[in-house]
């Protein structure tokens, strides 16, 4: 085999693998730009979604509740906890994670109070380490290909 | 020469401890002993544990938080707490819960708590001390008959269910606390958290 045609060879297969990983590749899910504002990943996570967030003040308190979604058909496990935040953007005590656990197709609503009259904002921090894969965060983007990671 | 590297010696074992006592020494380390995240999930084993009192508190606080009862009076309600009792198998300090729900709402500026029994001979003790030592001035010592009494007290208590197979150890937990109004006894809110915790071998 001459070197050209070694060479072609060469650049002929790894288009063929490249055109093959990015049809393998599971895009990032996309959010609406106003739960995307408020709900904080620890990674990008493939599989569990936060699809609604609802936000109403009654009695002086921030009512906040998030429907988080479970699109496979296996149990997920999820942690989360809310971030809230005063006028002044100084952030209230720090609440303790809390273990979620989705069962397949299931569909449930975190529904929190704000522990105080001050809390006038919040950031919902979700954490699914069984289907997260970490974020670069200059890029943007996973850190890992998407067919890398994609079970 | 043996006094020279004696002198060696002495002078190398002080300049050791110089450096090692300095500003830029570093901080004393040793085994395996790292720092973690005091509020992340822990599920080290299913008894009772950090995450479950942190999610208990919590809940119990936010939804009383939204109760009726404690808004649109003249003046924040006065709260005490009373027992929490443990109807588990385990030892559970229950007071640590009351504990986290009392700090939890006093924080949230809706409530007030007044000294409840567990406190109150501390408290008597301190008034005793003002007024009948005879050590204070009467200026500043406080009075006598001046306490306030509470509007509502909170009761509770912790029961678990326990099954366990040879691959399977299974523990629910049902935390409930009731908000009692103490002058007719209407209870004015109540909830529950339950916590399942399963270990598969």
């Amino acid at each position: 085999m001459g070197d050209g045609l070694w060479s072609k060879w060469v650049l002929g297969s790894g288009m063929v693998v490249v055109m093959v990983g990015l049809a393998a590749c599971q895009p990032p899910p996309q959010r609406s730009a106003a739960i995307a504002s408020k709900v904080e990943e620890l990674g990008v996570m493939l599989d569990v979604q936060p699809v609604e967030l609802r936000v109403v003040r009654r009695n002086n308190l921030l009512h906040v509740q998030a429907e988080v979604f479970n699109p496979t058909t296996q149990d997920q496990s999820v942690s989360y906890r809310f971030r809230w935040v005063d006028a002044a953007g100084f952030v209230l005590d720090e609440e303790a994670w809390k273990p979620l656990l989705l069962h397949g197709q299931q569909r449930q609503f975190l529904r929190t109070v704000a522990p105080a009259p001050q809390a006038v904002d919040f950031r919902l921090e979700m954490h699914a380490p069984n289907n997260s894969v970490p974020v670069d965060i200059a890029a943007n983007q996973p850190r890992q290909p998407w067919n890398e990671v994609v079970r | 020469m043996r006094r020279v590297a004696k002198l060696l010696v002495v002078t190398s074992l002080l300049a050791g401890c110089a450096t090692g006592s300095g500003p830029t020494s570093p901080p004393l380390v040793g085994g395996n002993v790292q720092y973690g995240d005091a509020k992340a999930v822990e599920t080290v084993t299913n008894t009772f544990g950090s995450t479950d009192l942190q999610m208990i508190a919590e809940s119990m606080t936010r939804s009383m938080l939204q109760s009726p009862a404690l808004h649109g009076g003249k003046r924040r309600p006065l709260v005490t707490v009373n027992e929490v009792k443990n109807k588990t198998s385990e030892y559970i300090d229950t007071r640590a819960i009351t504990d986290s729900i009392l700090t939890q709402m006093t924080k949230s500026g809706v409530v007030r708590f007044v000294v409840d029994t567990a406190d109150m001979q501390d408290q008597t003790e301190e008034l005793a001390r003002q007024n009948q030592s005879g050590l204070y001035k009467k200026s500043t010592s406080k009075k006598m008959g001046r306490m306030e009494g509470a509007d509502y007290r909170l009761v509770g208590s912790i029961s678990s269910i326990t099954k366990r197979t040879q691959d399977i150890h299974d523990v629910y937990y049902k935390f409930s606390l009731r908000l009692t109004e103490i002058e007719s006894g209407v209870v004015e809110w109540a909830d529950e958290k339950e916590i399942r915790k399963t270990t598969t071998r």
